[in-house]
């Protein structure tokens, strides 16, 4: 009954994990929003910080689960994946952290023109994490995920596809030159979140192939 | 009684080279620590051979007509047999050597029973493919089951490592069960021992081979023949336990290294052909082929030097 306690404790702390990442992912999300259309330096300040509060939260509860997964007599193997899963997918609030901070101490300043096209980069990518955050989870909980892990990879492409677009776009304006080559490099770390995502994918990929029966 | 000595040395060369077909696999995919292993073989191997290790006894006293000094020669030219093969990192199967041993004094003596032999060669095809057929059927029904649990990871991984440590278990003791008889089997027809003697005696020296001499061949049996995923290697060792108690319970001594061999293949073959390697496969079908001609002319050469 111990053994059945701990396993018990570390689902549930890995639930505790995700949920804070995803927390950190709405945050993340609204604040770039709001950003983008309304430009408000000053109130994305604090929702910065809150981000960044999130993602110092998550982090904590990844280490404390690596340590837990440690001690206990898990089979090495499962260890090894279980761990180098949440390893991959807790670079996904590092960089919905990083993002946000590029954007508040670079002053980007997001034309009118390029709006939406940048809502829907920032959507797009958010819906990558969401499927390797369901996938992630049904694995843990023994679950077919084939579905979800298909679909973070037709959602990277098409964040790559906006990406693509919205960079000839920027170099095609008429911005200063040093303004495009900010924005450019803020569409390439947003498209970095489902390339992440999709990096976890395959790994969560491999490790269901070694646990099929 | 100094005689007795190549009985134990045959138990320890077994307890050596066997226990790798009981955890070897759950060693190799690092489920089980070594440590755990052979503790836990080391136990289920003497109290296999105590509580149910006398009917193959019984069979093999009404086997051979062998004397004290036979039975000691084919006993120190089996265990000397499989010591070698253990050091080649081999899987041998020591009822193969323990025949070897006595056809080489059988030759000598002009006594040689082929009928017996084919029963004994039968056994030893009937067990490899036991075990195959029945891992092949475990196999899907297990993992059906074990899929359709709602349960988490974590909690599968422990119900797998379970599963491995008591299948183990089971493994060890039909091996002591089932193979006490090839160790010791000729000093109780002698009247050295009595029966129970015998198994203990038996037992205690597979059990010291387990603990002393074990992890050589447990690495060759459970990581290079087939990879196996923890899973798989709770199948191998299930296979394995099953058919060596059934022939424990009927009496008859068969090969521990044959069965799980078998089953190891049960499993290559679900899981495609090219997941076994060939190299090691031919490696272990050549010490099937080699360890009875090595122990007979082993057994040759000790009849010459210790009877003339």
């Amino acid at each position: 009954m111990a053994l059945w306690g701990k396993q018990k404790a570390i689902i549930h702390k890995i639930e505790e994990y995700f949920a804070k990442v995803d927390e950190c992912s709405r945050k993340f999300q609204t604040c770039m929003k709001t950003m983008i259309t309304e430009g408000n330096p000053e109130n994305f300040r604090d929702s910065v910080r809150e981000v960044s509060r999130l993602e110092s939260i998550a982090d904590d509860l990844r280490r404390e689960i690596e340590h837990e997964l440690y001690e206990r007599a898990l089979i090495p193997e499962s260890r090894g994946d279980i761990l180098g899963l949440l390893e991959s997918v807790d670079k996904l609030p590092n960089t919905f952290e990083s993002v946000c901070y590029q954007t508040l101490q670079e002053r980007i300043v997001f034309p009118k023109e390029f709006k939406n096209k940048f809502l829907d980069l920032i959507d797009k990518n958010v819906e990558a994490y969401d499927l390797i955050k369901k996938a992630s989870l049904g694995f843990f909980y023994n679950k077919d995920v084939k579905r979800e892990l298909e679909e973070v990879d037709t959602k990277e492409s098409e964040s790559d596809t906006i990406e693509r677009d919205l960079i000839e776009s920027i170099f095609t304006s008429k911005l200063d030159k040093a303004d495009r080559i900010l924005l450019k490099e803020i569409v390439v770390n947003i498209g970095n979140i489902s390339d992440l995502a999709l990096s976890s994918a395959d790994r969560l990929t491999i490790a269901i192939i070694k646990r099929r029966t | 009684m100094w005689k007795l000595i190549s009985g134990i040395f045959m138990g320890w060369s077994l307890g050596s080279n066997d226990s790798a077909n009981v955890f070897g696999t759950a060693v190799a995919s690092k489920t089980i620590r070594y440590r755990t292993a052979i503790i836990l073989c080391a136990f289920f191997v003497i109290l296999g051979a105590i509580t149910e290790g006398q009917e193959g006894l019984k069979t093999l006293s009404g086997l051979t007509r062998q004397t004290l000094n036979t039975a000691f020669i084919a006993s120190l030219a089996a265990a000397l047999t499989v010591t070698l093969m253990t050091i080649l990192k081999l899987p041998v199967s020591t009822s193969q050597a323990a025949v070897g041993a006595i056809i080489g004094i059988g030759i000598l003596l002009g006594d040689l029973n082929l009928s017996g032999l084919t029963k004994v060669v039968l056994v030893w095809v009937g067990t490899p493919t036991g075990t195959l057929i029945v891992s092949l059927i475990l196999y899907p029904v297990l993992a059906k089951i074990l899929d359709a649990l709602p349960i988490n990871i974590f909690t599968r991984d422990y119900i797998v490592k379970g599963g491995l440590l008591i299948a183990g278990s089971y493994g060890a003791y039909a091996l002591g069960a089932n193979n006490v008889a090839n160790v010791i089997g000729v000093y109780a027809k002698v009247g050295l021992l009595t029966l129970f003697q015998a198994t203990l005696v038996g037992g205690l020296s597979i059990a010291l081979g387990v603990v002393t001499f074990s992890k050589r061949v447990m690495i060759t049996v459970g990581s290079k023949l087939v990879k196996l995923d923890p899973f798989s290697a709770l199948i191998a060792v299930l296979a394995h336990a099953i058919v060596l108690h059934l022939f424990a319970l009927v009496g008859v001594p068969t090969s521990s290294s044959q069965a799980i061999i078998g089953a190891v293949l049960g499993i290559g073959l679900l899981k495609g052909i090219q997941t076994i390697n060939m190299r090691t496969l031919i490696n272990i079908l050549f010490g099937w082929v080699g360890t009875p001609l090595i122990a007979m002319f082993i057994s040759l050469g000790l009849y010459a030097i210790f009877i003339g």
